[in-house]
């Protein structure tokens, strides 16, 4: 169960499926992708990576939350609850280290829901993410974000 | 008692003037469906031949070295002291680089093995210093007549061929390795005494609960019953010592070489504790390194012995 | 002299030879146990081997004096890093004037924007000293590690101290809710804002010399307090 920090209109998501195994190639750290993931290490995910998830939870728009108001949240919001899509983990609870030898961890898990060609879905971030989305090939999502570190 | 044949070899006529189906040389009898059908216990003569016609055995010890030309290092390593860890930054990219420090300690070539005498190449090397009345006699003679001082640590590098065997009693500094290349490196990893099964094979353990009872990181079925004999098989891994044993660690880069003080500093891990020896010889899986005009005169040395 | 004995009943003169034997054999030990001459200390620090050999034995080359390879190593890599020893100073244990755990620090890097935060840990390891610094952003708390040598750090700054000494060495109890300082945004703006009017009086200065009233800035604060 991750947050979602977009505009799209969901709130909280569930990972089901990590998109990833050829990490290493993408980034061309030039270490060899690791060829069948033999740690619980090698399951997680970082910043940058691509997961598919689940919507658990949707955001509720604007004050007008009486009744009725859930015809004008559901025009809002491009996603609904149980929709599967796919999805960028822009901060991690984990420790994510550096080239320097800096390391950044955030309070919460976060990510951002894209379609499938891989564009956000959202307009806006409300949120800090991580740099490193910019070295996965993000500048997108790192350019709709209020700010990163 | 039937009378011996009185047939000798100087009765019989020259080879080039026997047919070669008369009398073949190498024996082809008794050699059927690729394996040989002389009787076990028969005694192989000159034309019955246990082997005959079957294809050359790749458990000879020319099989042995023509397998290993590829990958035998065509100079020696050495042997160093680990000292420690540290790191490296890069003052431009500002990319820090772990490395280990490790320190030559009177490096010295001792002796060699030939293909001749022992069955193929490789130059002993000792390093550090030991006080003589620590040394059996034996091994005094063998340092004295290499004219080297007693030697704390021995060991022997492979290398390909006779090319390879610096000379006797020549003394090695770091310089030996370029800055850039790679090495590989081998010492015995940090001793961690007997450890359980999950900690020494990477096991899962067993389930936290669900009826689980005081077995939560136990073996479990050590093998199969009856039908795998009743016994554990060879080989079955269990707790036990763990580390302590040798460990290589490939295609480390040498980030520095300063041959003043005598360090080496290689980049990322080297396996075991401060203070252990390490073998570093040139890296087998990275192209051998080309050696400059700075190191001419060892080149000149390993000229004059081959 | 050899005893006489019987050609024809050999047999007979055993107690003899045997008697001759243990008179030998007793002459023998006698004789090996003899008082030798003491040897004195000199000549037995030489070694000497007991037998006579035909081989000599050399002593050790001479042994290097750099017996700590891995100072050598991270001092050269400090007087590049670190050349002012400004870094050094600021977190060395010796120093009072020195940064500690609960002080607000700010980190100002070569590459991005400059990050400020609670200092909850210090890690002293040589060249890999590291803070570990705590900040709330966009409401969502942050942690960084810096490494305080490394080159993309370009200069670390004393926010705001601690009013009182911290009593524990790393304070990761500051995670918790309860203790969570959140957002040091505020302070550090202000003290920005100051020190953009200190430098706007004094004359804008070089990088090098702006560590320094940095430093000079600290005593100030601290004989207000």
């Amino acid at each position: 169960m991750l947050n979602c920090i977009d505009n799209s209109g969901a709130a909280i998501v569930e990972c089901v499926q990590v998109m990833k195994m050829k990490r290493a190639a993408k980034i061309g750290t030039g270490s060899p992708p690791l060829s069948p993931p033999h740690t619980h290490a090698d399951w997680c995910c970082l910043i940058g990576d691509r997961i598919i998830v689940v919507v658990q939870k949707q955001r509720n728009f604007g004050p007008e939350s009486g009744p009725g108001a859930s015809v004008s949240t559901s025009a809002a919001n491009k996603v609904r609850r149980g929709d599967i899509r796919h999805a960028v983990v822009v901060r991690t609870v984990k420790k994510l280290q550096r080239t320097d030898g800096s390391v950044v961890k955030f309070d919460d898990n976060a990510c951002v829901l894209i379609n499938k060609a891989g564009e956000p879905i959202g307009t806006r971030l409300n949120g800090i993410v991580g740099t490193e989305l910019r070295k996965m090939k993000w500048s997108k999502i790192l350019s709709l974000a209020p700010m990163h570190l | 008692m039937a009378p011996k044949l009185p047939i000798s070899w100087a009765q019989l006529p020259p080879t080039f003037l026997l047919p070669d189906t008369f009398l073949p040389l190498i024996a082809k009898r008794g050699v059927k469906y690729g394996w040989t059908t002389a009787p076990k216990r028969g005694k192989p003569n000159r034309f019955n031949q246990q082997t005959a016609g079957l294809p050359t055995l790749l458990q000879s010890p020319a099989a042995a070295l023509a397998r290993k030309a590829r990958t035998l290092p065509l100079r020696t390593g050495l042997l160093a002291i680990k000292k420690g860890m540290t790191a490296l930054y890069d003052p431009e990219t500002g990319v820090r680089t772990p490395c280990t420090v490790v320190q030559l300690d009177r490096v010295q070539v001792v002796a060699h093995k030939t293909r001749e005498k022992n069955g193929y190449f490789a130059v002993q090397i000792g390093a550090g210093s030991k006080e003589p009345g620590n040394v059996t006699r034996p091994l005094l003679g063998h340092f004295s007549g290499a004219g080297v001082s007693p030697k704390r640590h021995l060991s022997e590098f492979r290398v390909l061929n006779s090319a390879g065997l610096l000379k006797i009693g020549e003394t090695i500094g770091p310089e030996w390795f370029l800055e850039g290349q790679f090495v590989d490196t081998r010492s015995n990893s940090r001793g961690m005494g007997f450890e359980g099964g999950m900690k020494r094979h990477n096991w899962k353990g067993q389930p936290a609960s669900h009826g689980n009872s005081l077995a939560h990181r136990l073996m479990g079925s050590s093998g199969p019953s009856q039908g795998a004999g009743s016994r554990v098989h060879p080989g079955k891994k269990m707790p036990g010592r763990m580390g302590g044993h040798q460990v290589t660690q490939q295609n480390l880069k040498v980030l520095k070489v300063d041959a003043e003080k005598g360090i080496l500093v290689l980049n990322g891990a080297v396996s075991g504790p401060k203070g252990c020896v390490v073998k570093i010889q040139d890296a087998i899986k990275k192209p051998w390194p080309t050696i400059p005009a700075a190191v001419e005169d060892v080149k000149e040395a390993l000229h004059a012995t081959a | 002299m050899a005893p006489t004995t019987h050609s024809l009943r050999p047999l007979s003169c055993w107690k003899t030879i045997f008697r001759h034997t243990r008179l030998q054999k007793a002459a023998t030990r006698l004789l090996t146990t003899q008082a030798q001459p003491k040897r004195t200390f000199e000549e037995s620090k030489l070694i000497a081997p007991r037998r006579k050999s035909n081989f000599k034995i050399l002593g050790p080359p001479p042994a290097l004096k750099f017996k700590e390879p891995i100072k050598d190593v991270t001092n050269a890599q400090l007087a590049i890093l670190d050349p002012t020893n400004a870094r050094s100073t600021l977190f060395s244990k010796t120093n009072p004037e020195a940064a500690h755990v609960g002080d607000i620090l700010l980190v100002r890097l070569k590459t991005g924007d400059p990050f400020a935060g609670v200092c909850i840990n210090i890690r002293r390891r040589g060249i890999d000293t590291g803070i570990l610094l705590r900040n709330e952003l966009t409401r969502i708390g942050v942690e960084m590690w810096f490494k305080i040598y490394s080159p993309n750090v370009e200069g670390i700054e004393v926010v705001q101290r601690k009013e009182k000494r911290a009593r524990r060495a790393r304070l990761t109890y500051m995670r918790k809710p309860k203790h969570d300082m959140g957002s040091v945004q505020n302070i550090v703006l202000a003290y920005q804002r100051s020190r953009g009017a200190l430098r706007g009086s004094g004359g804008a200065g070089t990088l090098g010399k702006d560590e320094l009233k940095g430093g000079k800035r600290k005593v100030k604060g601290k004989g207000k307090r």
